[in-house]
């Protein structure tokens, strides 16, 4: 009897699955096959059966691979879902773990990418170069490399080394005229700079070596998107209007792309005119584009020529100077300070994704466990080990989904709230942002535990054995040693590693709480209110300006109660706005070797009554009075660090001096020698530098501060107190010192914050796997208790022996934990941080906590299995 | 008010009806043979196939196997019966049928 073909028969079969019904599908094609066949149909029977085949075995097939399958994952994610929702705590707690884990460390290491991974938005960024010029003599601590405009132009001429070389400046300027004018940061640029950091526009063109002599002389000006959106409402006919810029006409030539970050909060852009400089100030950004195939050492060498000429031709300028460069993204980061709070608050993050990690492997575990017996029941009613595998398989990768999408959501807000808090505390070119990579990572990571987690359990479940886990349930469900040294390994883990992040956060405290003291900085910023002012015209004479700021002084009486509102020069005890700082100062009238050497000048002017008002001691002589106003002749007042760096082992009252950019001091003599300021609380080095305060009637300069101490005064009170010279000053802000001084250590507060949370975070989440690993461990031996009991043994006895057990693990995770925490205040140590008994406390305070959880985690369920009858424990009944 | 899924669809009651008139001979192939020459229906195997096994999941029809023959490579021939539900669900679905025809006679006959 002739077949039917055979191939198509046996894939009829398969579409159908081997069942008896599919089986009984084959037997009525191949009967009908046979009738057609004996009917004298051979090929078209053949045909027939090929078609019916395919007709019949494709809808059968497309129902086996796809629709059943999806009809079983619906119902596996429904009864996932209900089987979560029935355990609310564990939902709560693997879910939570995951969120955190997940959303923590994907926002902090966006910023730590962000800061210490992540190039510079610049093209070639690998061949950018910081120069500057550095002098041994003068060392100033967190200062960045400069230029004068002489040398700049020296480098300019050198052929080969650069590719391309430009510089920068930045000042303050009045935008606009009368009541609508604003202070705005101006940026002065060479074309080529901008040309190799890559800037664009968005409208209108840049400045460029062809243009640059008629943009010099039009007064061409590029405009930040900023200003032009905010100030000029996105006027589209922006480019070739005038606007005024310190009421001098300027020609719009563009308007900058936002995408451009080099120097902070630019608002108007114009090129760098080399001449209007004084040539020797070192006041000039270098950053310059390394030729193709030159080495630094290249480099180097051919500045060094540069160097030697330079010094041969004008010594005076340039014979204590050499040139310095490093690559631009380490000046950055120079600039940003030392990448370990970056590193440290990785670490932390870190440690929380692994005790995350930790508690989900726990908890999963726990719930596995206590599940075994529900398994059992239902493999014993029937319910297949694969279906069962996937079961909980499935609810795993709920559990992970579910944490995941949230982890992610989290981990953009996170990082959004970071970068709101602290945006404005990053240079313009430190991009922060969810890293897709570092999502990813953290999503794997945590994912795969969940699914570890997950699968182990389900494995488990799939090769159980019914009817010994049904007679085992009840009594033990502890899976033998193997289990026992995980769950020993995990709760040692989680009490080391959440000591170890709690030693970390008091740490982070401490470190907060010494620089956030403002009480030995050598001054006394508390109450003293500021107000900065800026005058509009520059070139203002100094005596206008006496009177002018005079005025606004006596306006602000009101304020200070009758006490006396003095003047400073630039903001906040000069350091906004420093002096050039290689402005040199001639030293005259003294024998020892730093005579006329030129030393740094940290400098400020102010008015008679500003160390009284800071609380500045006077160490020798006096300091400024109205006396020395009237007179007009030139005094100075040093402080302890400036005497004894001028005139080493002298007596440096009556000693005199000159400083070169002030022609209208003429000779300084020395009438005080005031105690020594730290400006800034996060200034590694409390010595202080050497400062040297002129009298500001007798100095130049267009900013003045009026510190008084008094009631704050808001903005609009003020400025309508000073409206009478209105006209000829703009108010820039109006303060207090301490307000300046807490805003400077914004970020270190908001990272003390993260920390802290982080470990409150840590903590709880350790206490909860703690917890859970815990009294599942003892839960387990329930029956092995009930035994001991029946065979003797006393309640103390077997308490002693389980306690026992208990009291090691957390012996060795305390011991872990305090080594670690010890390691990191040896490090702390190190960065000048000592923990408090304070600190201390808080530290040992957390020991207990986590030794009062083990000690409920182990003794509830120990309490419980000890007033069980052991003849039910030992049954399993119990 | 009875259910939507206590009637049978159309095909499936003519199925149903089907395997009822051909009594204890009621194979897939007779099936179809029946319902191509009494209702005039010609249907593909696969459809027919697929409608009965849908039935038997509603408990419907049920079905017995025949000693596996040579013509058919020595696969099982599956005779169907109609079950306790299938009547119940035909016995509804008939008297909600005569029910919407009650009075209905007229227009049928005269078209108006």
């Amino acid at each position: 009897m002739k077949r039917p073909p055979f191939l198509f028969s046996r894939f009829l079969s398969w579409c159908l699955g081997d069942t008896l019904q599919g089986s009984a599908v084959v037997g009525d094609l191949n009967e009908e096959y046979h009738e057609l066949r004996s009917r004298g149909f051979g090929t078209r029977a053949d045909l027939w059966f090929l078609w019916q085949a395919v007709a019949i075995g494709l809808p059968y097939l497309a129902e086996r691979l796809i629709a059943r399958p999806l009809v079983q994952l619906r119902s596996d994610l429904r009864f996932s879902m209900r089987s979560l929702l029935r355990s609310p705590s564990y939902l709560g707690v693997t879910a939570g773990s995951l969120i955190l884990g997940i959303g923590v460390n994907t926002a902090i290491f966006s910023v730590v990418n962000g800061v210490l991974i992540r190039p510079l938005p610049y093209p070639d960024q690998e061949r950018l170069i910081d120069m500057g010029e550095f002098n041994p003599a003068e060392v100033c601590e967190g200062c960045g490399l400069s230029a004068s405009p002489a040398t700049f132009q020296a480098w300019q001429g050198t052929v080969g080394v650069f590719e391309k070389i430009g510089a920068s400046t930045d000042d303050q300027v009045t935008l606009g005229e009368g009541l609508g004018r604003r202070r705005v940061q101006l940026g002065n640029a060479t074309p080529a700079l901008l040309e190799l950091l890559g800037a664009n526009v968005n409208r209108g063109r840049l400045f460029s070596d062809v243009t640059l002599i008629d943009d010099i002389r039009e007064g061409a000006v590029v405009v930040s998107e900023q200003i032009w959106r905010t100030i000029y409402g996105a006027d589209p006919e922006i480019v070739g209007k005038t606007i005024l810029v310190d009421s001098r006409p300027r020609n719009v030539v563009g308007v900058m792309d936002p995408g451009f970050r080099y120097l902070a909060g630019v608002d108007i852009w114009a090129p760098l005119e080399l001449r209007d400089l004084d040539q020797h100030a070192r006041n000039l950004w270098v950053v310059a584009l390394t030729s193709h195939g030159v080495s630094s050492d290249e480099v180097a060498a051919r500045l060094a020529s540069i160097d030697e000429s330079l010094a041969s031709v004008d010594p005076t300028n340039h014979a204590e100077w050499e040139t310095r460069t490093q690559p631009l993204r380490e000046a950055f980061l120079h600039e940003l300070g030392p990448p370990a709070a970056a590193i440290f608050l990785m670490a932390v993050a870190l440690a929380v994704l692994l005790i995350a990690c930790a508690n989900i492997a726990s908890v999963s575990g726990a719930r596995s466990l206590e599940r075994m017996r529900e398994m059992s029941v239902r493999a014993a009613l029937g319910a297949g080990r694969g279906r069962l595998f996937r079961e909980t398989l499935t609810e795993s990768i709920v559990l992970a989904s579910i944490g995941g999408v949230a982890g992610i959501a989290i981990a953009y807000g996170f990082s959004g709230v970071l970068e709101t808090k602290l945006g404005g505390f990053f240079p313009p070119w430190l991009q922060i942002g969810v890293d897709v990579r570092l999502l990813a990572f953290s999503a794997f990571v945590a994912g795969l535990t969940v699914l570890v987690a997950g699968l182990v359990p389900a494995l488990r479940v799939s090769r159980v054995d019914v009817m010994g886990a049904l007679r085992r349930a009840g009594y033990s469900t502890s899976s033998g040693a193997r289990t026992v040294k995980w769950q020993a390994l995990l709760v040692t883990l989680q009490i080391a590693m959440g000591l170890v992040l709690v030693g970390a956060a008091t740490l982070s405290v401490r470190s907060y709480i010494q620089i956030s003291r403002f009480d030995d900085l050598g001054y006394n910023p508390y109450g003293v209110r500021s107000v900065g002012l800026s005058l509009d015209d520059d070139s203002m004479g100094v005596s206008n300006r006496n009177s002018v700021v005079g005025s606004a002084s006596e306006s602000l009486e009101p304020l200070a109660a009758g006490r006396q509102v003095v003047v400073e020069q630039e903001r906040f005890l000069g350091t906004f706005g420093p002096f050039d700082s290689a402005s040199p100062v001639s030293v005259e009238g003294s024998e020892s070797p730093v005579s006329n050497s030129i030393v740094p000048r940290h400098g400020v002017s102010v008015s008679p009554g500003y160390f009284e008002l800071l609380e500045i001691p006077v160490i020798r002589g006096r300091v400024f009075d109205i006396q020395d106003e009237r007179r007009g002749v030139g005094v100075v007042v040093v402080n302890e660090k400036a005497a004894s760096v001028l005139w080493p082992g002298e007596n440096a009252l009556g000693k005199t001096m000159r400083i070169a950019d002030e022609n209208d001091a003429g000779v300084l003599t020395v009438v005080g020698i005031v105690g020594d300021i730290v400006v800034s609380p996060l200034q590694a080095s409390r010595s202080g530098h050497p400062r040297i305060y002129t009298l500001f009637s007798q100095s130049p300069g267009a900013r003045p501060t009026l510190l008084f101490r008094g009631s704050p005064g808001t903005r609009t009170e003020v400025l309508e107190m000073i409206s009478s010279v209105q006209a000829d000053l703009t108010l820039l802000e109006v303060s207090s010192l301490e307000e300046m001084l807490i805003r400077w250590i914004k970020p270190q507060s908001v990272a003390v914050r993260i920390m802290g949370g982080m470990s409150v975070l840590a903590l709880v989440l350790a206490s909860v796997g703690i917890y859970g690993m815990l009294a599942l461990a003892v839960t387990t031996r329930r029956r092995e208790i009930g035994i001991r009991i029946a065979l003797g043994s006393t309640h103390w006895g077997v308490a002693r022996l389980i306690m026992t057990r208990v009291a090691f693990l957390f012996a060795v995770g305390a011991l872990l934990g305090l080594g670690g925490s010890s390691l990191l205040s040896g490090l702390g140590g190190a960065m000048g941080i000592t923990l408090g008994t304070n600190e201390i406390g808080t530290l040992l305070n957390s020991v207990a906590i986590l030794a009062l959880v083990c000690l409920i985690a182990a003794g509830r369920p120990l309490l419980d299995a000890v007033r069980t009858n052991p003849s039910l424990t030992t049954r399993g009944d119990g | 008010m009875t259910n939507k899924n206590d009637f049978p669809g159309e095909f499936e009651q003519m199925v149903l009806l089907s395997i009822l008139r051909l009594g204890n001979d009621a194979t897939a192939i007779k099936i179809r043979g029946e319902l191509q020459q009494t209702a005039g229906r010609a249907v593909s195997r696969g459809a027919l196939y697929r409608t009965l096994d849908r039935m038997e999941a509603k408990s419907f029809v049920d079905w017995r196997t025949v000693e596996p023959t040579e013509e058919r490579g020595g696969h099982a021939r599956r005779v169907y019966v109609v079950e306790k539900a299938g009547i119940k669900t035909l016995r509804a679905s008939r008297e909600a049928l005569e029910n919407l025809w009650d009075g209905l006679g007229s227009i049928l006959e005269t078209g108006k």
